[in-house]
């Protein structure tokens, strides 16, 4: 059988194989002509064949997969905003855009519309979507995408409505109408002008690629897709200064590839490797190596050739499918590439790129920022120099750039030299400043101090933040601190009256404070120089604000330094001091009309508020400021009521008032007025409710966040604590299974992580009370079991932790009170036996006696 | 030849039959199924994963580490193409899992586990459905199973086939054209 199985398999192969040498019209004479007796193999064999061309593209292609997409097909025809959406352009993970028209304008107006994937839908990409807007928002460039719109859908997914763009990609567009030289370098000084306009408003592109880029008929460049951008004065954000892996990594800078800062060198690189494409026709991919590990690891090691080398080689493209008849032609094709030349495409002339322009490419192409144009104006200067016959700047790598290629391998040299650097510029900016000073109206020498600051202010913070990725640099960057310290304070002494040099001190004085005072770095977490930096920039902003009273975004830099003030000064241990600055802080927010206020200067003040009750001592005044934070903030909610940032200050505000009338509540109980604490433990009710309602919406905004489910368990655990203390015992058991179910559902997720386990301690801790209050003795007890043994088991596991100690003392404890009440005097021994085991334990480790508030 | 219906991952391991790169195997199936994971499950917008290019870097990786020479190249991608369709078809069988899982709305607390799911791409295979296929094709030429999954969970040339199976280029075409139209009629006649 087997054999039989075997034959007829070969027949079958080797038939198909001869069948299909045939012409395919032929084919079926063939198979007829050889008389096959058996019907079946017949038939197999005539299908296979017949199937021939249909199956000729499958399994062809390796597998590839792609981030889910959400189907826009459902979009089309329907309205988002003023316009209605006539079709799908494009779709990748993130979203999709689509063609639309505005429908109650005078005149018909076409635009596209970037619809965000609801599947993705997050704090963070909401916070991302939003900082898109901010930023389109501020470009205004005949070059740059214009922003027309943008909101939320009724369904509340994000959209933005942009100018609409018919072109073509910048590289297709060049050879499609087989631009010379000279049109490609004037079709690139135009991206040049818009990306030099967008790193003036301190905007880096961070992707820039031809794809990105289209050309409209009217030739005019237009550049799109900021949606990784990033302002550079934001970076203070922690968030936003951790970086991901390039999206796009073929026109990616090394810097970019390996994590480290970004910056406007960034964009340098990337306009390079496009230049360098639109002069040979040569993708990074030709360049430097196929397949994302290999280009990637070009892109950081291996130096390109200079472009009129690479253009003298043949052009490789892209074999078209059409005319391959069979598999063997299109495995010969692929063969075949590498000697494929391009019709359509104008070669350029190899002499024309040589020299010069070979130059220019290359000098934009180092893989040391440095050594790049400093900015895209220098590099766009050299192409019109280039143009009009004009010697350029850019000279091929020069001895001293190889010995400095070498000094490089020593990383503490260069460390060194980059605080000589900035040692020089810190002189030549006081130096330049003075003669600014003797000749005040000079605008020339006011510009050249602006640049020249400028430039010393990002070498002290790029450097810093280089340096400090190094180990063992500590001293350095001790010393880089100091100096930056010295030189601010010199430039501090100069400024006088100049509101914009107080701002910009004060702000880098902030920057200063932020690197002494990082509570993770041991060795330079310097708390106390760190509050004398923050000290300085809110006195030089204070200074500002008192000159230009008028001025907002001075008083919002102000809050931001009393802010950072404050939070040392809290870490410091001086909750008092640290309490006065908010204050301050808070007063200052009061003084900004409510007109002139963003809601995000709201929030941001009302968040104070709450870090002023927090700081505060278990008062009524830290009742007061929380109950007219939560009454600030719920008269924000109406206008507000999908605002992530809103909802969470509503939970904590809600949540803190509770825990604090509780406080209160038990303290009067202490006291014996059991009526005043009754009336706290309602109003406590009422706000932990309140909070998990709140809980709730955002839960439902916000479906994928990943603490959701902790939110939550905390606003239900809440609301049966204070539901006990009110002795409203049914209604706390029944909140208190939903915690237990999160609970329990969290344990499942994450094994490994414990914490839950002592939750559920807890939990069972609030179940056997309430169960001692129904007079279930029994039922509590055997909660009282099931707590001990879990808290026994994490003990176990983790016996650092005193916590599980202190809740088997609490539990055992608990039992021996409820036994002696029902004068079971007999069963108190085995309790008694754990407890006192344990409490030697919690007395061993913490040095203290167990008792119940400790 | 290599079976990859093996029903635990311990039993699949053991049908990858090699040289010395035999020890090898575990860390590229821990390698690969890593990256993979990494690749699948990370936020990345337009983002298209090509596993042969994981495949490609997991070589790399364990090339420095155990200074494999050139020739092992060819035999390691031969080893990962098996690995890689062992991990992509658990991929898919996952995501079906998950996708029916999703229909109901009241659960999203505990459907959600922060990941994103990523699709095999449009117009693409049924990974699933070419699994049962091949398997079934595995019963009747074991050769045919390997070219096709050099080629498309590996990604390698058919030239690279042809090196690794020490068969002539013509060979190998004649193989594949034969067991693609038959797999292809059988995914069609079967649906």
């Amino acid at each position: 059988m087997e054999n039989d199985n075997q034959n007829r398999w070969r027949k079958l192969k080797d038939i198909f194989n001869e069948a299909v040498e045939f012409a395919p019209e032929s084919r079926a004479a063939y198979l007829a002509a050889l008389r096959l007796d058996e019907e079946t193999l017949y038939r197999e064999l005539a299908e296979l064949i017949d199937i021939d061309r249909e199956a000729e593209d499958f399994l062809g292609e390796p597998i590839s997969l792609e981030s889910d997409s959400f189907s826009p097909s459902s979009f089309v025809g329907e309205t988002v905003g003023h316009y209605k959406i006539a079709r799908e352009i494009e779709r990748g993970g993130m979203g999709a855009v689509f063609e639309a028209v505005r429908f109650d304008g005078e005149f018909e107006q076409r635009v596209a519309v970037k619809l965000v994937n609801r599947n993705f839908f997050s704090d963070e990409l909401v916070k991302r979507f939003k900082k898109e807007r901010q930023i389109l928002a501020k470009l205004e460039h005949p070059n740059i995408v214009r922003l027309l719109d943008g909101g939320f859908t009724r369904d509340k997914t994000p959209y933005y409505v942009m100018e609409f763009i018919e072109g073509t990609p910048i590289n297709v567009y060049c050879r499609e109408n087989e631009l010379d030289t000279e049109q490609r370098l004037n079709l690139f000084l135009q991206v040049c002008e818009a990306v030099a306009y967008a790193h003036r408003q301190l905007i880096v592109h961070r992707d820039l690629k031809p794809s990105n880029i289209l050309v409209t008929k009217n030739e005019q460049a237009k550049l799109l897709d900021f949606g990784i951008a990033k302002i550079l004065e934001a970076d203070t954000d922690a968030q936003t200064q951790t970086q991901n892996a390039p999206l796009t990594p073929a026109y990616s800078s090394p810097e970019q590839i390996k994590g480290e800062t970004i910056t406007t060198a960034s964009d340098v690189f990337s306009l390079g490797a496009i230049l360098y494409e639109l002069l040979t026709e040569k993708s990074p991919y030709e360049i430097y190596g196929v397949g994302r590990m290999e280009i990637l690891r070009g892109i950081c090691e291996n130096e390109p050739k200079p472009p009129s080398m690479s253009v003298s080689s043949k052009f490789k493209v892209q074999s078209s499918k059409s005319d391959s008849e069979t598999v063997e032609n299109d495995n010969q094709q692929i063969a075949n590439i590498e000697q494929t030349t391009n019709p359509k495409s104008k070669i350029q002339n190899p002499k024309s790129l040589r020299g010069d322009l070979d130059n220019i490419v290359l000098k934009a192409l180092r893989k040391e920022k440095e050594r790049r144009y400093a900015s895209v104006e220098q590099f766009a200067d050299d192409i019109k120099n280039y143009l009009n016959g004009l010697p350029v700047k850019a000279h091929p790598q020069s001895f001293e750039y190889r010995a400095a290629k070498f000094i490089k391998r020593n990383r503490l040299a260069v460390s060194l030299a980059a605080i000589a650097v900035v040692l020089i510029v810190g002189g030549v900016v006081a130096a330049v400043w003075q003669s600014f000073e003797a000749r005040r109206h000079q605008q020339i020498a006011e510009q050249r101090f602006d640049q020249v600051r400028k430039i010393a202010n990002s070498l002290i913070f790029d450097y810093h933040d280089e340096i400090s990725k190094l180990e063992g640099t500590t001293k350095l960057r001790e010393k880089l601190v100091v100096d930056a310290v010295n030189y601010l304070n010199a430039v501090s002494q100069e400024a006088g009256d100049n509101v914009e040099l107080l701002k910009e001190t004060a702000m880098a004085y902030r920057k200063i404070g932020d690197a002494q005072g990082r509570p993770y770095d041991a060795n330079l977490g310097k708390l106390d120089e760190a509050l004398i930096s923050y000290q300085k920039s809110a006195n030089l902003l204070e200074k500002a604000v008192s000159l230009a009273p008028a001025d907002t975004a001075l008083k919002d830099e102000l809050l931001k330094s009393y802010d950072a003030l404050a939070q040392a000064v809290s870490r410091s241990g001086d909750k008092p001091a640290a309490a006065r600055i908010i204050e301050k802080a808070i007063a200052l927010g009061e003084q900004i009309p409510a007109a002139e206020k963003s809601f995000e200067q709201t929030l941001f003040l009302l968040q104070m508020r709450v870090t002023l009750g927090d700081v505060g001592e278990n008062t009524p005044k830290k009742l007061e400021v929380y109950q007219l934070a939560l009454t600030d903030a719920k008269a924000l909610y109406p206008s507000h009521e999908d605002d992530a940032a809103l909802l969470r200050l509503l939970m904590k505000l809600n949540q803190r008032t509770g825990s604090a009338l509780l406080w209160f509540g038990e303290n009067e109980e202490r006291k014996g007025n059991g009526e005043t604490a009754h009336d706290y433990y309602r109003q406590a009710l009422e706000h932990h409710r309140q909070a998990l309602e709140y809980i709730k919406v955002f839960v439902s905004l916000n479906p994928h966040e990943r603490t959701n489910r902790q939110r939550m368990y905390v606003g239900y655990s809440n609301v049966a604590e204070a539901l006990i203390k009110v002795r409203d015992y049914d209604e706390a058991l029944k909140n208190l299974e939903i915690a237990f179910d999160m609970n329990r559902a969290s344990r499942k997720t994450d094994p490994n992580d414990r914490e839950p386990m002592l939750e559920e301690v807890v939990l069972i801790n609030n179940k056997q009370e309430i169960l001692a209050a129904q007079g279930k003795p029994d039922e509590a007890f055997k909660e009282i079991d099931r707590g001990i043994d879990l808290a026994e088991e994490y003990y176990r596991l983790e016996p650092s932790n005193i916590e599980a100690v202190w809740w088997i003392c609490r539990h055992s404890a608990m039992a021996i009170k409820l036994l002696r009440a029902l004068r079971k005097e007999k069963e108190v021994d085995k309790y008694q036996q754990i407890f006192l085991k344990f409490e030697k334990i919690h007395k061993d480790k913490s040095g203290i006696n167990w008792d119940y508030t400790s | 030849m290599s079976e990859p219906e093996a029903t635990n991952e311990d039993d699949f391991l053991k049908t990858l039959e090699g040289k010395d790169l035999n020890k090898l195997i575990p860390e590229v199936y821990a390698e690969l199924k890593r990256l993979a994971a990494y690749h699948l499950h990370n936020e990345r917008p337009n983002h298209t994963l090509r596993p042969t290019e994981l495949v490609h870097e997991v070589y790399l990786l364990l090339h420095k580490q155990h200074s494999l020479d050139l020739n092992d190249r060819v035999y390691f991608l031969s080893i990962a193409s098996t690995i890689m369709r062992r991990v992509l078809v658990n991929y898919a069988k996952w995501r079906r899992r998950k996708k029916r899982g999703e229909g109901k709305e009241d659960l999203p607390l505990e459907a959600y586990d922060g990941n994103t799911l990523i699709d095999f791409e449009q117009n693409e295979v049924d990974v699933i459905a070419l699994e049962e296929v091949l398997i079934e094709l595995a019963n009747r030429d074991a050769q045919a199973v390997k070219i096709i999954e050099l080629h498309f969970y590996g990604g390698l040339t058919f030239d690279e086939i042809a090196r690794l199976l020490d068969v002539s280029l013509s060979t190998v075409m004649r193989e594949w054209r034969f067991a693609r139209n038959w797999l292809y009629k059988k995914m069609n006649s079967s649906s």
